[in-house]
């Protein structure tokens, strides 16, 4: 335990001189990796002063500012760790991170781990037997261990009493068993791989330009052993940094793959997107401020007397009641995109949260099995969307379909009871060719999909409601339906508030049934009765190109959605301070 | 009935329990309907989906063999009123209408050459018909000939030497029998690279859930329990970020892919997507409850912050992990938009199932069967999946209520 007692001392941060002299020997190779660094910079600063190197302008520039930015940094980490200034310490963090980063960089492009992915599932497909194999291998081995140990829990032994033996053997082999078709199926798997191919692929990507590889490889080295070096314990008690922040930079550290990731492909593309609602751009010629006109020809509403009377530009949208005039907009189709969400909302959020409460309800009654339901109305939530929605486009048929021969079967029964036989005995709606009911079959798969989710969040929020409450409502003689308007539907409204404003949210961004629907026909069909915003941003983006009318269009889609998030998280911090 | 989770007693109890799982099983069937309907449906023929009405069993039309040959059947009428399951070995054959002369309403169809010619003729609504001898339930009857037809030829695959039965379309009924189209699974399985799209997807989604899990174990560790200015901040502005809608960010994340070259690349199916804001959070969430004594136990012990995160953290978080993992493997084996954005859909090396599946779906008009039955693969490893990961799956969205 001297090992122990030892950890616990060094944990005081007391600098004892003799360690201390032999921290500074690493510090000396951390400044001279820092001067090193600062040769590469001034290296770049002479090569793009001097115009040795073909770029254009905007490129020089920011080489040139980061030549420049990095010699001086890199000059005073030198200085700063030298004086034993603890900010000398964070500065050097910040400098390898971004220099491991980048040689990071340089090596994915070099080693051509993008081209080389789409290779590797080449081969991965060719031997995706073998994985199968595996894959059966360790369900054996699971399997085989669960039993073993329930033959033989923990602190049990073979030759105690009750044991079976010869079983108790039987799952060991079987272990062992299901281990060595894992075995088999791995070299299997590698031998259908070729793995020698990988090699030779790598080996291809180095030697296309081996100095680049290399000097990538010894500086994601050298920039690790740098970052090791300055975050370690016996760098935190040289720089007397406190106990409380010495951890501050292993933490930078751990969160920095994460941070840098999201930084990447989160972050920035925000701003970006921000930015470039504000141009015209098709993606190829250089893009043009407009200001706010983007948001301007989305949003532009003018009111006419009549439909010929509307500025230039403007087409009808609708028509005010009670009278002859017109609201006429620059972009029709964004507001058929809205008018379509928000009637899909009427409909579909009503159906996905009602039946979900409805159906709680009954699986909160506690009767035997009724809880195995949750799981089975989950089943359409997680079995794909495109899917389940290619099983509903056959259904929906106008033809043959399932659907119609269901509503022609009642029809047919209804034709008993009422007289003069209203319904035909062949009932063919156009589900997804008549433009009056295509958005009704959206909302049909949407609340199918949904509303097993919303059951989840019910039962969840039934289960917190306290039998007492209950128990009182009965002695004061309330029926069912008294106690489920008195007690229950007022305990779950912010349950309700909550899913309600899920599934809005959910339902505003609309976008794969309609599309998967709709195939092969053009997305909004039938005549953009189906068009729904996240749809006509496609639209813009991917069929047009007109890439600063499509963010703007998303922005104001966000808009709408944030308002809606606003409201949720206003009402989930209330009833936290509530329960406080 | 209660709804304090007690169940009541006594007739009214028993009305309450049957009207529950009434309710339930109808909801059940609802859900469950669609699935059996697609199980069936990739099982038929092309031409079976299309039957109506609709039947649960897939159907092809039944054969018999006859001197080594698979004949059609179909039930016949025969000349003495009852009907036969017989094999057609000729269709198109060229027949003659003949109609009794003394009851116009009895009639014989069979080829000119199988009745005897009387050699008079018979004046019928103003036109002269041969007229002949015909054999009608061994009685000889007078026929005219009235028209042409064209129909088939029948015998019997029990006793091919029997005189052959002649029937036009109209009278005749296919024979079905009930018959499962395996191949269609192997057919789709080889269709326009749907293969390379399922390992893909397998491919695609594995590298997702292994990168998210790592960075949000990182990250999650990072947030939960080491100390750093503006670690608070970075928290809250990580969950606002969960907020953002995807849609905003399609357009500039494609066109970042543009830039560095990785359109048409799987590789832009992964990368972008080993980070999120949602697992980290997760993570953090369930690192935070962990407590401190373990920690300072294995401090004391000497262990560095890396032995202490995997060999006490992770160990500890398993079901959160495991709730992650589903989390991550739904959504990267489900997701479509992206797919279709950044890949083209005639790339068949690149592409995932999703997309390929909505490709497929394009097909419903001439090969709904197979339609169905690539549903029915890329449909089995989520489901699996969620029914084994059931317990983590339902008590995280019902406890958190975060969507993944």
């Amino acid at each position: 335990m001297t090992a122990g007692v030892v950890a616990a001392e060094d944990r005081e941060l007391t600098p004892s001189s003799e360690q201390d002299e032999g921290f500074a020997r690493l510090l000396r190779g951390v400044q001279l990796w820092h001067l090193f660094l600062a040769g590469v910079s001034t290296w770049v600063l002479v090569n793009i002063a001097a115009g040795l190197w073909a770029l254009p302008a905007s490129t020089r520039t920011a080489l040139g500012i980061v030549g420049g930015v990095g010699l001086a940094l890199n000059l005073l980490a030198v200085v700063l760790i030298g004086r034993r200034v603890r900010a000398g310490r964070t500065l050097s963090f910040a400098i390898s991170v971004l220099v491991a980063l980048f040689a990071f960089v340089v090596l994915f492009v070099q080693l051509q781990i993008a081209e080389g992915l789409d290779v590797f599932a080449g081969a991965f497909q060719r031997a995706f037997p073998a994985l199968l194999v595996v894959a059966v291998g360790v369900v054996w081995w699971v399997v085989a261990r669960r039993i073993h140990k329930r033959l033989l829990p923990p602190g049990t032994h073979l030759t105690d009493e009750g044991v079976s033996q010869g079983a108790v053997r039987a799952t060991k082999w079987l272990q062992w068993a299901g281990l060595a078709v894992v075995g088999i199926g791995l070299v299997w798997w590698l031998i259908l791989m070729r793995a020698q191919r990988a090699l030779l692929f790598f080996w291809d990507a180095i030697s296309a330009d081996p100095v680049r590889s290399v000097a990538a490889l010894l500086l994601l080295a050298a920039a690790w052993w740098a970052l090791r070096t300055v975050i370690s314990d016996r760098s935190a008690r040289y720089f007397e940094v406190q106990a409380a922040q010495a951890e501050a930079l292993t933490g930078w550290l751990y969160l920095s793959p994460n941070l840098l990731g999201f930084l990447a492909f989160f972050a920035g593309p925000l701003v970006f997107s921000m930015i470039i609602s504000f141009y015209d751009w098709d993606g190829i010629t250089d893009a043009v401020f407009v200001g706010i006109d983007n948001y301007r020809q989305t949003l532009a509403l003018s009111v006419a007397s009549s439909a010929e009377a509307l500025p230039p530009g403007y087409t009808e949208v609708f028509g005010l009641p009670f009278s002859d005039s017109v609201v006429g907009g620059t972009d029709p189709l964004f507001w058929k995109s809205i008018a379509n969400i928000f009637l899909f909302l009427l409909v579909a959020v009503p159906g996905a949260v009602l039946s979900a409460l409805f159906l709680a309800v009954m699986i909160h009654t506690g009767y035997r099995g009724t809880k195995g339901f949750r799981a089975v109305f989950f089943v359409p939530a997680v079995a794909g969307v495109i899917g389940v929605t290619l099983i509903w486009k056959q259904m929906f048929n106008a033809t043959v379909g399932f659907i119609n021969w269901g509503i022609t079967a009642a029809g047919q029964l209804a034709n008993v009871v009422l007289p003069g036989d209203p319904f035909s005995d062949r009932i063919e709606i156009g589900w997804l060719s008549d433009p009056n009911v295509a958005l009704l079959a959206v909302c049909i798969v949407f609340v199918w999909s949904q509303f097993g989710f919303n059951t989840v969040l019910f039962t969840a929020g039934l289960q917190g409601i306290g039998r007492d409450l209950y128990e009182a409502a009965e002695l004061d003689g309330c029926n069912a339906w008294q106690q489920f308007r008195n007690v229950t539907l007022p305990q779950l409204r912010e349950t309700t508030f909550f899913v309600t404003v899920t599934t809005v949210i959910l339902a505003l961004q609309l976008f794969d049934i309609v599309y998967a629907l709709n195939q092969p026909n053009p997305v909004g069909h039938p005549d953009n009765a189906t068009l729904t915003p996240v749809v006509y941003i496609y639209q813009l983006g991917f069929q047009q190109d007109a890439f600063g009318r499509a963010s703007a269009v998303a922005w104001v889609l966000f808009v709408i959605i944030f308002i809606f998030t606003l409201a949720q998280f206003r009402a989930q911090r209330s009833d936290v301070e509530g329960t406080r | 009935m209660s709804r304090s989770g007690k169940p009541v007693r006594g007739v009214r109890g028993h009305a309450a329990r049957a009207f529950v799982y009434l309710t339930l099983a109808v909801a059940g069937m609802v859900v469950l309907i669609p699935f059996i309907f697609a199980l069936s449906g990739s099982f038929k023929t092309a031409e079976d989906v299309f039957t109506y009405p609709p039947r649960l069993l897939p159907h092809v039309p039944a054969t018999a063999t006859v001197d080594g040959e698979d004949l059609p059947v179909f039930t016949v009428p025969l000349p003495d009123g009852s009907t036969a399951d017989l094999a057609r070995v000729e269709n198109g054959t060229s027949l003659r209408e003949f109609r009794s002369l003394e009851d116009p309403d009895l009639v014989l169809v069979a080829p000119r050459d199988q009745l005897t010619a009387t050699g008079t003729t018979v004046v019928v609504d103003g036109e002269e018909k041969d007229v002949y001898i015909a054999t009608i339930d061994g009685a000889q009857v007078e026929v005219y000939d009235n028209r042409s037809r064209i129909g088939g030829t029948y015998i019997d695959p029990a006793d091919p030497a029997a005189p052959p039965v002649f029937a036009v379309p109209a009278d005749v009924v296919a024979v079905e029998e009930v018959e499962f189209q395996r191949g269609n699974y192997s057919t789709v399985f080889n269709l326009n690279g749907f293969n390379r799209a399922l390992t893909n997807t397998v491919l695609v989604t594995i590298l997702v859930v292994v990168g998210q899990v790592v960075t949000s174990i990182l990250g999650g560790y990072a947030f939960a329990r080491l100390r750093f200015k503006g670690r608070e901040k970075l928290f809250l502005l990580y969950l606002g970020s969960i907020m953002i809608p995807f849609v905003v960010l399609i357009i500039p994340l494609y066109r970042l892919m543009v830039s560095i070259g990785w359109v048409n690349d799987l590789v832009s199916l992964v990368i972008p997507f080993v980070f999120t804001a949602y697992g980290t959070f997760l993570m953090r969430q369930f690192f935070v409850t962990i407590p401190k004594e373990l920690e300072e136990a294995a401090v004391l012990d000497g262990a560095s912050r890396w032995t202490i995160l995997w060999r006490v953290f992770v160990p500890l978080s398993v079901p959160a992990i495991a709730t992650l993992t589903t989390f991550a493997f739904l959504y990267a084996w489900n997701s479509f938009v992206w797919p279709l954005i950044v890949i083209d859909s005639g790339n068949q090396e690149n592409s995932v199932l999703a997309l390929t599946l909505a490709t497929l779906g394009g097909r419903a008009a001439d090969a709904p069967n197979l339609v169905l039955a690539g549903v029915m693969i890329a449909m089995i490893p989520p489901v699996t999946v969620f029914l084994l990961a059931q317990r983590y799956f339902v008590e995280n969205v019902a406890s958190s209520g975060i969507k993944g």
